[in-house]
């Protein structure tokens, strides 16, 4: 029974692992960037969260929906002032604006919310489902189907929309979509707001389980973790990258040490690096 | 030539101001209390705490004259961030530059150990009325004194309870890998040594862990009822919902860093039924107790806890002792704290050790709708 346990709380810790890991993609192939605020976002998603649904006295789903569309817009005004006025220089030096970004959103979050951990009220209660011997909490089942939903829509979004078509496009090869009238410029901040968006998102679910803090944006070594687990460039890859993470990190913690749970990770993590750089599912 | 003359004549001044300002000092000196604590970082609820409570204390001392015979009391706060690192900087800083002659503070006891060689270093009292961990105090460090309870005595309590009135003998331990969760743990295991009870789990886990599931996966296999638990109220939160989701049904034991309102914030309903070793709680029907709650609430317009009370009683207690030191000499201040051994406070009476430890009797208290109640003393 503990197995099926630790299975599911792997799955429902993973799908967050997923939804920033996610975001990372599309940054990284729209972009060429890897975002080191990414986690940080994460937080001021929870943060804006429980401004809105404690403070305010907003419902949950407004709360979610506000605090989501706050951080995507905040990703916006990211791109416009720190990513793209730099980006003619090189790489190394947008890289290094990205982790610049993230200190200054600690920052914020240090002195506006405080040192210490905030919780979200659970929005469907704390009293567990029991499901075929399972104790479920209401937030995980929310965790998990929010999650499968966005990515469901963002699914919708690229195959069915112009925009999202163009997005592809942009993201799969920038001077083809280019020639083809694709504005890209636009294409690659909306790609950019889009994905921390859905971190923003994660920030908001996880906040009721494992609270807010002004340093929870580490997390994102984890997102890191999944997406070189899944191959770097692929959706698919980061979902299932992410998802396995989760477990494997619940069946540790469970059944090796939990007090190593992080050192035995991070091994995996440079083992693969070692012998499959390519990722665990990328065939070549 | 003029040059010279006039470092002559800056000497001269500088001369003259040093000795008006020591003949200025009968009676009317200022008593600089260097405040310690973690204004800033995860930890700062206790900053708040120690603020609100000295500040409260401070003020009230003046108003009625300050302390007689030697002066008015003057607060200067470092910030430890709740980090070792830091926290020897800002004791460095209230010693060599501020000139303090006390330091209050540290909170944690991890910060709190390294700041004391520099304290001791510099031959300056300091009174911490947070930190519990045992070898903050009986190490010879002369200069270390404490309001707060030592967890070689809180568990001993907690054992006693746990053996003899609860009639537990299937016992775990939990506790975080640090100074004051480690030595919660050791107090309790010896606690429990001594009624011929040894725990059938003893986990550890880290500052900021998320999961628990090993740890209580282990305590479940142990057939453990029973849970001391030693550790701060973030984790202490997440673990013991994980423990009911695992089908955990645990009585749990643990001490006073857990009587911290942040914890009932946090934990909501797994909060409820957990057995707290305090010094103070605010329903305690003592008029002492009540004209304290009375007072801070009329100021905060909120409820005192523990740690407020144990503040409160610190800069009382260096009010007293500097009044019988007669001045701030710091050797004088320490005799005079050693003396004090039955000082009435809003914790109960105070009683020094040579060890500096203070002995005044603690009392039990538990969550019972969402706040904390007296339990047993």
């Amino acid at each position: 029974m503990i197995v099926a346990q630790l299975l599911f709380n792997g799955i429902a810790t993973g799908a967050i692992y997923s939804l920033i890991a996610l975001g990372l993609v599309m940054i990284l192939r729209a972009l060429d960037l890897i975002n080191f605020a990414h986690g940080d976002l994460v937080m001021v998603g929870g943060f804006l969260a429980i401004t809105f649904n404690v403070t305010l006295g907003l419902p949950f789903p407004v709360a979610f929906v506000l605090a989501v569309l706050a951080v995507g817009l905040l990703g916006l005004v990211i791109e416009r002032l720190c990513i793209r006025t730099i980006k003619g220089a090189s790489l190394m030096n947008v890289v290094t604006a990205t982790i610049g970004v993230g200190l200054i959103l600690q920052t914020w979050g240090l002195v506006v919310y405080g040192g210490e951990a905030i919780r979200l009220p659970h929005p469907l209660g704390e009293e567990f489902l029991d499901v075929f011997g399972l104790k479920i909490l209401p937030q995980q089942l929310l965790i998990v189907s929010v999650t499968l939903l966005l990515m469901l829509l963002l699914q919708a979004f690229f195959y069915l929309t112009r925009t999202g078509m163009a997005m592809r496009a942009v993201m799969n090869d920038r001077e083809t979509a280019s020639l083809m009238g694709v504005n890209v410029r636009s294409m690659m901040a909306l790609t950019f707001a889009i994905s921390i968006a859905l971190g923003g998102a994660a920030g908001v679910l996880v906040a009721p389980v494992t609270f807010v803090t002004f340093n929870m944006g580490i997390i994102v070594v984890k997102a890191f973790t999944a997406l070189i687990l899944g191959g770097m460039f692929s959706f698919g890859g980061a979902i299932v990258g992410g998802l396995l993470l989760g477990v494997f990190e619940n069946f540790m913690r469970g059944f090796v040490s939990s007090a190593y749970g992080d050192t035995i990770i991070f091994t995996l993590l440079i083992l693969v690096l070692i012998f499959r750089p390519e990722g665990l599912f990328t065939t070549k | 030539m003029t040059k010279r003359r006039g470092v002559w004549v800056l000497l001269a001044a500088l001369a003259v101001g040093a000795g008006l300002g020591a003949a200025g000092g009968v009676g009317a000196e200022e008593i600089k209390i260097g405040v310690l604590a973690p204004l800033t970082g995860p930890a700062s609820s206790w900053g708040e705490y120690t603020r609100d409570a000295a500040e409260m204390a401070v003020d009230e001392i003046n108003a009625a004259g300050g302390v007689k015979g030697v002066g008015k009391m003057k607060l200067i706060y470092e910030d430890s961030e709740g980090n070792p690192k830091a926290g020897v900087t800002a004791a460095t800083k209230l010693v060599n530059r501020h000139k303090v002659h006390v330091v209050l503070g540290e909170a944690l006891s991890s910060v709190t150990l390294p700041t004391m060689a520099v304290t001791q270093r510099a031959e300056i009292p300091q009174l911490t009325a947070i930190s519990g961990a045992p070898e903050v105090t009986g190490s010879g460090n002369k200069w270390i004194f404490r309001t707060q309870i030592n967890q070689k005595y809180s568990g001993d309590l907690l054992a006693d309870w746990a053996v003899n009135r609860l009639g537990f003998k299937k016992i775990a331990i939990m506790h975080a890998n640090e100074p004051f969760g480690a030595g919660g743990a050791e107090g309790f295991r010896a606690g429990l040594a001594k009624r011929d009870v040894k725990p059938v789990a003893f986990e550890r886990f880290n500052r900021d862990d998320k999961d628990f599931s090993g740890q209580l996966r282990r305590i479940k296999e142990s057939g453990s009822k029973l849970l001391g638990f030693f550790g701060f109220h973030t984790e202490a939160a997440i673990a013991f919902k994980q423990a009911k989701q695992l089908g955990l049904d645990l009585t749990v034991l643990t001490n006073d860093a857990l009587a911290n309102p942040k914890f009932l914030e946090l934990a909501g309903p797994d909060a409820e039924g957990v057995i707290i070793s305090s010094m103070f709680i605010a329903d305690d029907p003592d008029p002492l107790v009540q004209e304290f709650v009375k007072r801070f609430k009329a100021r905060y317009n909120r409820e005192p806890n523990q740690f407020h009370a144990s503040v409160y009683d610190a800069v009382s207690i260096l009010k007293e002792a500097f009044q019988r030191a007669g001045s701030t000499n710091n050797v004088k201040l320490r005799e005079a704290l050693l003396s004090i051994q039955d000082l009435r406070g809003v914790t109960g009476v105070h009683k020094f050790d040579e060890n500096g430890d203070d002995r005044k009797p603690f009392l039990l208290e538990t969550v019972k709708g969402g706040k904390y109640v007296f339990y047993a003393k």
